[in-house]
């Protein structure tokens, strides 16, 4: 045991030595998380909106009084014509100019189709995407409000409203995300880098023919970085909690454990992936194009797996990431409980058994 | 005594014989030069004797235990410095002992008396905290050497030790060599400078996996007709078929 910690040791002084990639592991997941954290939630806060109003009537000033008072949007100005309008937009003091025509009121009375526009700045589609579904969805709810129920909202799709609801739900969906990657990062690359490395320098034949035994390298090997990813995931947890509001729901102990379980899978992956590789950049390139490129595109992690053609929906089970960040967000955001996400930590373990078979057996021809 | 004693070991990768039969015995504190060109088997011999690869046939005692079945006590009774440099340079040269040191079992009290003697023989004492990076080539290597002896194996192997290194180095380096072989240390070097066999006690050379002559640097000179080591490799050199990788 006296020779498997001298390994231990110097592992963590080798890996303390290049403090940039130590400080890298640990400014990644805080840049990572306030970035999609607050960059989802600023988007749709008091955005600026300017009004043409010609038909200046009740409904019209309501509904005025409605987008200024809600969360999202921040009266500029009410505007005598469209070409103000025009020259805020292009300045990009407004995001959205509302204009309401003459006759609004009575024929939103009448039944029929109401002249309500909403031009938008969409310089960044997404966010103008999200700033109309609200703005329609405000202003159909005060039509039918004010109107009564006779009144259907004119060219707004409220039923698209009800899928559509990004809320800060995509910041909390992050979280898991960005954690399963990070993960990954240390644990498969860095593990699987670290122990190519020795072998590239030449230093593996040395310490096969020294008297520690083969499976106590790997181990030792893996052991920081182990613990290095007990750290991230505390930290994590602790920043998406406190700093982003992400609920947990679930319990803290099922979130630390099934991190813990994931951390051992993409061990075992990133060892697999050192008996594969002879190189540095051969171990690099495979975990980055075999391994993390589907966590990152196929986990759910960026898009959502159920949009997606069935035959890329088929591949993303086999992506170990997606199981780790499924069953995150489960526990997290709806408070799942052991018996919830026990068919994902089985699958998440048969991975981890299947991966360190292929290990061993690598490991063992390469002795030879 | 012998502490190498090897019969007939071979060793084949699919139809290719890598090394072919070869028989040869090396005595205790002997300094035992181990030729051949690229290609001719060297590494592939040395390997099974350290306990890395197991002969296909053949038998081979190394230190009194079996290659066969005792590779586990073969490799704590032996020291290894590889042709590629082995010690850590993102390590200092004091944590660099202390490692291998723990490796090979020693004890914390040992490794400190064995790092004190290593800095004091290589007069290295003000460098313990420098990074072995930032040290010469010459230094690194007789610092690497003294650490593959820092259990005081029976049996030293030496593959390449003094590549890229100018000739004053290396005598400086062959000086610790004789040292160790004193103090009763068996040495199994192997060298592609000739000028380095001639400070052997004896040597063989390899040629196609077999060994094609073997006895002292001036047995062997006699022998062939030669005034220098390098004209003797050169005439056996030259009866090889294989070609060099």
């Amino acid at each position: 045991m006296g020779k498997f910690f001298a390994f231990v040791g110097k592992e963590f002084r080798q890996i303390s030595r290049d403090k940039r990639s130590v400080a890298f592991l640990f400014i990644l997941p805080i840049v990572l998380l306030i970035l999609f954290g607050f960059a989802i939630t600023n988007d749709i806060k008091e955005s600026s909106f300017a009004v043409v109003d010609n038909s200046k009537s009740p409904l019209s000033h309501s509904i005025i009084e409605r987008l200024n008072a809600s969360e999202y949007f921040k009266l500029y100005d009410v505007l005598s014509s469209r070409n103000e309008a025009d020259t805020l937009l292009r300045r990009g003091i407004v995001k959205a100019v509302v204009v309401f025509e003459s006759k609004l009121e009575s024929g939103a009375l009448r039944g029929d189709k109401a002249q309500i526009g909403v031009i938008l700045d969409a310089c960044d589609p997404n966010e103008s995407y999200n700033l109309s579904n609200y703005m329609k969805a405000i202003i159909s709810h005060e039509c039918a409000r004010k109107t009564g129920c006779r009144f259907s909202a004119p060219r707004i799709d409220v039923a698209s409203n009800m899928f559509y609801n990004p809320q800060l739900k995509s910041a909390y969906d992050f979280v898991p995300g960005v954690m399963g990657l990070i993960l990954f990062l240390i644990c498969t690359l860095m593990t699987s880098v670290g122990i190519v490395r020795e072998k590239e320098m030449g230093n593996m034949e040395v310490l096969l023919i020294s008297p520690i035994r083969p499976a106590y390298i790997i181990i030792a090997k893996a052991v920081p970085y182990f613990i290095l990813s007990v750290l991230i995931v505390a930290l994590s947890v602790f920043l998406a909690n406190s700093l982003l509001g992400v609920p947990i729901r679930g319990s803290v102990a099922l979130v630390f454990g099934i991190s813990l379980l994931y951390t051992l899978l993409a061990l075992t992956i990133g060892i697999m992936v050192s008996t594969l590789a002879n190189t540095q950049q051969t171990a690099m390139f495979i975990s980055t194009s075999v391994f993390m490129l589907p966590t990152v595109l196929l986990s759910g992690m960026v898009f959502p797996v159920e949009n997606m053609p069935k035959i890329l929906q088929c591949i993303s089970e086999i992506v170990p990431a997606k199981w780790y960040i499924s069953a995150l967000r489960d526990i997290m955001l709806k408070g799942a409980t052991l018996r919830f996400v026990a068919g994902n930590i089985a699958i998440m373990a048969l991975m981890t058994l299947a991966f360190s078979l292929v290990a061993l057996a690598r490991f063992k021809t390469r002795l030879e | 005594m012998m502490t190498i004693e090897a019969e007939n070991l071979t060793k084949r990768f699919g139809d290719f014989i890598a090394v072919d039969s070869i028989s040869f015995g090396v005595e205790r504190g002997e300094i035992f030069g181990f030729l051949g060109a690229n290609g001719a088997g060297k590494s592939t011999a040395m390997r099974m004797l350290c306990g890395l690869l197991t002969p296909t046939s053949g038998r081979a005692k190394v230190a009194g235990f079996d290659v066969y079945t005792q590779s586990e006590q073969i490799k704590r009774n032996i020291g290894y410095m590889s042709q590629k440099f082995s010690l850590y340079g993102d390590l200092t040269v004091g944590e660099n002992i202390k490692f291998w040191g723990g490796l090979y079992g020693l004890s914390y009290s040992e490794i400190r008396a064995r790092k004190s003697e290593i800095m004091d023989v290589l007069g290295m004492g003000s460098l313990e905290n420098s990074f072995v990076n930032s040290l010469p080539l010459g230094w690194k290597q007789k610092l690497s050497f003294s650490i593959s002896i820092i259990h005081n194996p029976q049996i030293v192997f030496l593959d390449e030790p003094t590549g890229g290194v100018d000739p004053l180095v290396r005598r400086k380096f062959w000086e610790m060599i004789f040292d160790a072989s004193r103090r009763g240390i068996t040495v199994f070097v192997t060298t592609h400078y000739l000028d380095e066999a001639e400070y052997c006690d004896r040597v063989s050379v390899m040629v196609d996996g077999k060994i094609r002559a073997m006895g002292s640097p001036s047995e062997l000179k006699r022998k062939f007709s030669q005034e220098k080591m390098e004209g003797v490799f050169k005439v056996l050199a030259r009866t090889a078929k294989r070609k060099s990788d």
